[in-house]
């Protein structure tokens, strides 16, 4: 059980606003944290790892009081079970892979887990330097996870990842984070990346903050569209129905004659498709 | 013949220097690139006046305040029999004071350009601070202390006006090559004062391409 309240005054690029955060987590909770630039949620996590002080609130850990302000409990990140990654991954250029790792924790079994899983073991003696973002990203996360912290803080932690390399590891992610038992934080603009991943949504916003139990719940209301949309273009016309080239393959649709008239040859058009039951099917790799 | 005692004797205080500057060097650039206090330009102000300030001025004030007729130099005699003015001893001290923005400055900005996270990574691992500074940043900033080392090495073999301050030229105690290449030029011994002056030019020049080609390596 994981208690945080958390108030702090923020100087920002867009004037001054108000950090307010109060939520209770349980332990296997995975928080995504959710708004606009410059709204504090490095700075939450920041002040959750000790590294930056709150102007007043509490943050109490399976009974132990790691801030209280009315207390004068403010205890040093060291003192902290917590272990973070930072957005530019902070690794250490002085040492290899499974240096890094070591430095963290010097349990070997757990080294060897940690980059079994995390496809390292190829990769274990090669310093940061020499690794792509992707293998960076997966170093950074073994080496918190190896820490076993009782909280984990990832911030946007895929975010300088292509498309396919940020489901890999969120994948890797959602694998880990429930194989050690973790509570995982993480701050995140992606919403497809929030739904796979988290059971509860920390939304900010300026001088308030708003926890979701569901983070389906909140994002359904303001931007998940029930309707499937596609665009194509037209390929031919014939009386009853068009080809239309979507996603390079062609696909014939039978429409009213009074529709057909308007359309055009070579024209973009855009197709909804509403209230539909999909029937779906895994695609093996 | 020539006589070797005023290299010997610049090396032997180039050496001393060096160490104790590394020692005190490198928790001072430590201090003062985490520091956020206020104050702080007043510490790098100290640090690097010896830059812009005459020797002979820093010399003179050395000799002031330790002479055996200041307060502090008729203490340190009374007390430890110690004497700083005139002892090589001496000159160890003032070309600490006269080298330290050389050692300092690089490695202040060496840590200054890490990026603060991976201390902080660190802190999270539950790492002291001396542990951080030994383990994560001492290692990723060794071109800068290298330089730190060879800068006040070579600045200290070649500093003249503190020494003839504080140490006079007593041979084998204070006179260094810098001032045998002065006393032997008064002295019209130019073949002499040829010799300790090219041995510190091809030193000094030998030491700094090693450096360079070391640094541009790591």
């Amino acid at each position: 059980m994981i208690e945080i309240e958390i108030n702090k005054k923020l100087n920002t690029a867009n004037g001054k606003s108000n950090l307010s955060v109060c939520m209770n987590l349980e332990k296997g909770d995975f928080v995504a944290i959710y708004g606009q630039s410059g709204i504090g949620k490095t700075t939450l996590l920041r002040i959750l790892a000790g590294l930056t002080s709150a102007d007043n609130g509490k943050i109490i850990v399976d009974g132990i009081h790691w801030l209280n302000s009315k207390q004068q409990t403010n205890l040093p990140p060291q003192k902290r079970n917590v272990a973070i990654v930072f957005q530019d991954y902070a690794l250490f250029p002085n040492m290899s892979v499974i240096k890094n790792l070591k430095f963290a924790n010097p349990n070997s079994k757990l080294i060897d887990e940690l980059l079994y899983y995390t496809e390292l073991e190829q990769l274990k003696d090669k310093k940061p330097w020499q690794l792509s973002g992707g293998q960076k990203q997966r170093v950074a996360l073994a080496r918190a996870l190896i820490q076993l912290p009782d909280i984990l803080l990832l911030d946007e932690p895929l975010s300088a990842l292509d498309r396919k390399l940020q489901v890999n590891i969120q994948e890797l992610l959602g694998r880990l984070h429930r194989r050690y038992e973790m509570t995982t934080l993480m701050v995140s603009h992606d919403i497809p990346e929030i739904l796979s991943l988290a059971n509860k949504l920390l939304v900010l916003e300026q001088n308030n903050s708003i926890f979701s139990i569901k983070p389906y719940d909140y994002f359904s209301k303001k931007t998940i569209n029930n309707n499937l949309q596609l665009k194509g273009e037209i390929c031919h016309i014939t009386e009853e129905t068009i080809n239309v080239k979507i996603d390079g393959n062609i696909y014939n649709l039978k429409l009213p004659k009074s529709k057909i008239k308007n359309l055009k040859t070579g024209e973009q058009i855009c197709i909804n498709i509403l209230d539909f039951i999909p029937v779906i099917e895994k695609i093996e790799k | 013949m020539y006589d070797w005692s005023p290299l010997l004797l610049s090396l032997e205080l180039a050496l001393f220097t060096t160490f104790f500057l590394v020692l005190i060097g490198v928790p001072l650039a430590y201090s003062l690139a985490r520091s956020k206090s206020r104050f702080k330009f007043l510490v790098e102000a100290f640090v690097s006046l010896p830059l812009v300030l005459p020797p002979t001025v820093l010399g003179f004030y050395i000799l002031v305040v330790f002479s055996p007729n200041s307060l502090v130099g008729s203490f340190l005699e009374e007390n430890f029999g110690y004497q700083l003015a005139f002892s090589f001893s001496g000159l160890v001290f003032a070309s600490i004071l006269y080298s330290l923005p050389f050692m300092v400055q690089p490695i202040q900005s060496g840590l200054q350009n890490l990026s603060p996270s991976l201390s902080e990574a660190a802190f999270t691992m539950g790492k002291n601070k001396w542990q951080v500074l030994l383990h994560v940043l001492i290692p990723n900033i060794k071109p800068a202390i290298l330089t730190g080392i060879v800068l006040s090495f070579a600045h200290t073999l070649g500093e003249f006006g503190v020494v003839l301050m504080i140490g006079g030229k007593i041979a084998n105690e204070t006179l260094v090559a810098s001032i045998a290449v002065y006393d032997k030029v008064e002295a019209l011994e130019y073949g002499q004062a040829n010799f300790y002056s090219l041995v510190l030019l091809m030193s000094s020049f030998f030491i700094l391409s090693v450096t360079y080609f070391i640094n541009k390596k790591i």
